[in-house]
């Protein structure tokens, strides 16, 4: 069947393009939010979104770990008073945003500081469940830390609900190494946030 | 380099599995060619199955979130197992198509 064996043709270029050239670099490098914390401003909370959660023993999971830390260097850098983790639910052990929270107060952020958001599955929920725990503290405005892939769609749907919304400023840095796994790796994410966008502009969430 | 030595490994082996072919196995040089052909229709029709397995997925994902109590993630489809499932739902079809 030729039809066949073209679109194999083209999806093996298309595979040894990603894996071995800069080209998904570039590509995830256009789609990161321009809209980052510069000069002297200043946000009124860190909102970390959940990724990855927690293992079966309760122990954050890689992508969790890494926002969970961006999350207090920004607070450490003064960035914001308030830091707000969030998560998913967990069934029995330790939920994302309550392991995140422990892994700040044991990296010297006062517990004034920390908010701690258990109730959401998706970045909607995410964005709804955040913005009625803000806005009884009167906080608008907002930096969020998030996958660089996933940010500009949490982006917009934070903005939605009513948030004024800066990018984390460790995103949108252009990084043309790695390796072909990783380079795939953000393929896949690319393609997933693509199709996640399409849904969200369907449904409405932004 | 480190880029370049899984493409530089993968041409050795492919050049040397060609030479064994040839001289050992007594394998036609000339057919190499529809060799090809038919690893690009597997690899197109694999893609196609990965297409449709994601057109099915999601739909189904949303569904049973809003008619049950379930959650289901879409995040889901972007296990690595979804295409190696693709792959064998493609060799499979190739072969049948062939017998």
């Amino acid at each position: 069947m030729p039809a066949l064996r073209r679109l194999g043709g083209i999806a093996l270029v298309l595979l040894f393009l990603a894996a071995f050239t800069p080209f998904v670099n570039l590509w995830a490098y256009w789609l990161a939010p321009s809209r980052s914390i510069a000069g002297d401003e200043s946000a009124e909370a860190i909102v970390v979104l959940g990724a990855g959660g927690v293992t079966a023993a309760g122990v954050l999971t890689d992508a969790s770990l890494r926002g969970a830390f961006q999350g207090i260097t920004l607070y450490r850098r003064g960035v914001a008073p308030l830091v707000v983790f969030s998560g998913s639910r967990a069934d029995g052990a330790l939920d994302e945003a309550s392991a995140r929270a422990g892994l700040a107060r044991d990296c010297g952020v006062p517990n004034s500081a920390i908010l701690a958001s258990s109730t959401s599955r998706t970045t909607r929920e995410e964005a709804v469940h955040i913005r009625a725990l803000l806005v009884a503290r009167g906080i608008n405005r907002v930096m969020l830390v998030a996958d660089a892939a996933g940010l500009p769609r949490a982006m917009r749907t934070f903005e939605r609900v009513g948030f004024t919304v800066l990018a984390d400023p460790s995103t949108g840095t252009l990084d043309l190494g790695g390796g072909p796994e990783d380079r795939l790796s953000l393929l896949r994410q690319i393609a997933i946030e693509s199709i996640a966008r399409v849904y969200y502009r369907l449904a409405g969430f932004y | 380099m480190d880029q370049v030595f899984l493409l530089l490994l993968t041409a050795t082996t492919s050049l040397g599995a060609v030479v064994l072919g040839v001289r050992a196995l007594g394998l036609s040089r000339g057919k190499l060619k529809m060799a090809g052909h038919c690893a690009l229709e597997l690899v197109g029709a694999s893609v196609v199955f990965f297409v449709l397995n994601l057109v099915v997925g999601l739909p189904v994902i949303l569904a049973v979130r809003a008619l049950t109590s379930q959650f289901l993630s879409v995040y889901l489809l972007n296990d690595l197992m979804l295409v190696a499932l693709s792959t064998l739902q493609g060799l499979v079809f190739c072969c049948w198509r062939r017998s």
